[in-house]
């Protein structure tokens, strides 16, 4: 997958606005929004707020995590916690680059807000890069990681696919080469839910 | 009683080998797999072969004597081996000195000018020779987990400029892992950089698929045209 498609995918996240004009609600294949008021915050996706935004349109309220309280927050727990913790958003590394490209002056200190996002999300890959060696080193066929962004899993996908496949060929056996069932044996699966297993580390 | 022991274990290794199918390309038109299979391997002549003296370049024989050390590519070791004509011995990549090298650390060895088809190459001599197989195998898995955090931290941090000092002790394999991961990297940099602002291309299976579906469609048209 690329990079531009998980933006794509990342656009549908909702988003509080405030609009500048009237207009009856808009019926979308996600759902209908509106109707807009003038001055009344209203919810719509990311893509229709930008469009507001750049033609002046619309004030966009950043989401509630978006503050520099917020995300030093989560930059401390994710810097005193072992695994993985629980980012509000699925998206914030699209989301923070979006509205800072579009929208700066709608968001309060949006140059710490980009640093702090920036911080988290370089911790965040460290982790995953160091996690993702011992899962090879170890023999284990399967390992459950929580809380991953759909972006941070896009970075490992490729090379993390290929080497299980390439580990899992150089341990086969020749007679089971020429056999039809491939690379079955190895599963990586990632949840997205919260639970309490214990994630690899 | 030594020599009948020893008698016993060549009936079976023989026995082992008439029921192994000659070990297959694994992609016949692959230039890699080409070049792979032209690796030095070095082998011992285990009979007489007629008319085979001129592959020993130190003697004028007409025919390749028995017990004679010899480096034959690949290719012509596994089919001379499948006619039990030599033995194959391990490459200086696969002796026990290198395994004691690559359990202690395999990240620092320079697999480029060791073997450069070193997984390559492996995997065909665990065909090959099957008492070694389970060896061989342990060997190549040591050998990649301990390389593959140095890939994969290369991949995701080096500069597309230093590449090539960077690769330069990968082997083939790891080489082209090493790009599938950077693809990724610098598609994220372009990302964040909005240097090149691309659209979202089609899957190549969608474009495919349609593909395929105008030709059905035309085939149908024309058959019942």
């Amino acid at each position: 997958m690329e990079t531009q498609e998980v933006e794509f995918i990342a656009e549908n996240t909702l988003i509080e606005i405030v609009p500048k004009f009237n207009h009856a609600v808009i019926h979308l294949i996600t759902g209908d929004f509106g109707p807009f008021i003038a001055g009344m915050p209203v919810s719509v996706p990311l893509w229709a707020a930008l469009n507001f935004r750049q033609r002046q349109k619309c004030r966009i309220l950043p989401p509630a995590w978006m503050t520099v309280e917020e995300l030093e927050k989560i930059k401390q727990e994710e810097k005193d916690s072992q695994v993985f913790t629980r980012i509000p958003s699925e998206h914030y590394r699209e989301i923070t680059q979006l509205l800072l490209e579009n929208a700066t002056p709608d968001i309060p200190r949006a140059d710490e807000v980009h640093t702090l996002v920036k911080d988290i999300w370089d911790m965040r890959l460290a982790k995953l890069r160091s996690s993702t060696d011992v899962f090879i080193k170890s023999d284990e066929v399967h390992a459950q990681v929580d809380h991953l962004t759909m972006m941070e899993l896009n970075t490992v996908r490729p090379l993390l696919l290929t080497s299980l496949r390439f580990v899992s060929r150089l341990k086969k056996n020749p007679e089971e080469q020429n056999s039809t069932i491939n690379d079955s044996s190895t599963s990586f699966s990632v949840s997205m839910q919260v639970s309490d297993s214990e994630p690899m580390q | 009683m030594h020599r009948s022991l020893n008698q016993s274990s060549l009936e079976e290794s023989r026995i082992r080998r008439s029921a192994r199918t000659v070990c297959e390309f694994e992609e016949y038109f692959s230039c890699d797999e080409i070049l792979m299979l032209s690796e030095r391997t070095p082998v011992v002549v285990s009979k007489e072969v007629s008319r085979l003296g001129f592959l020993d370049p130190s003697s004028d024989e007409e025919n390749l004597k028995k017990n004679t050390k010899l480096e034959l590519p690949l290719w012509l070791a596994k089919h001379l081996y499948n006619m039990y004509c030599v033995d194959i011995q391990l490459p200086e990549a696969f002796s026990s000195y290198s395994v004691n090298v690559m359990r202690a650390d395999s990240s620092i060895v320079d697999l480029k000018r060791l073997q450069p088809n070193y997984y390559q190459v492996g995997r065909q001599l665990m065909a090959l020779l099957p008492a070694e197989a389970q060896q061989i195998s342990d060997l190549l898995v040591t050998t990649y987990k301990g390389r593959f955090r140095k890939i994969f931290d290369c991949a995701q941090n080096a500069d597309i400029k230093e590449t090539d000092k960077v690769t330069s002790s990968f082997d083939n394999e790891e080489r082209a892992m090493f790009f599938e991961g950077q693809k990724v990297q610098l598609d994220l940099q372009r990302w964040r950089d909005r240097s090149q602002r691309n659209k979202i291309n089609t899957a190549d299976l969608v474009v495919n698929h349609r593909k395929r579906k105008r030709e059905a469609l035309r085939e149908t048209n024309s058959s019942t045209a």
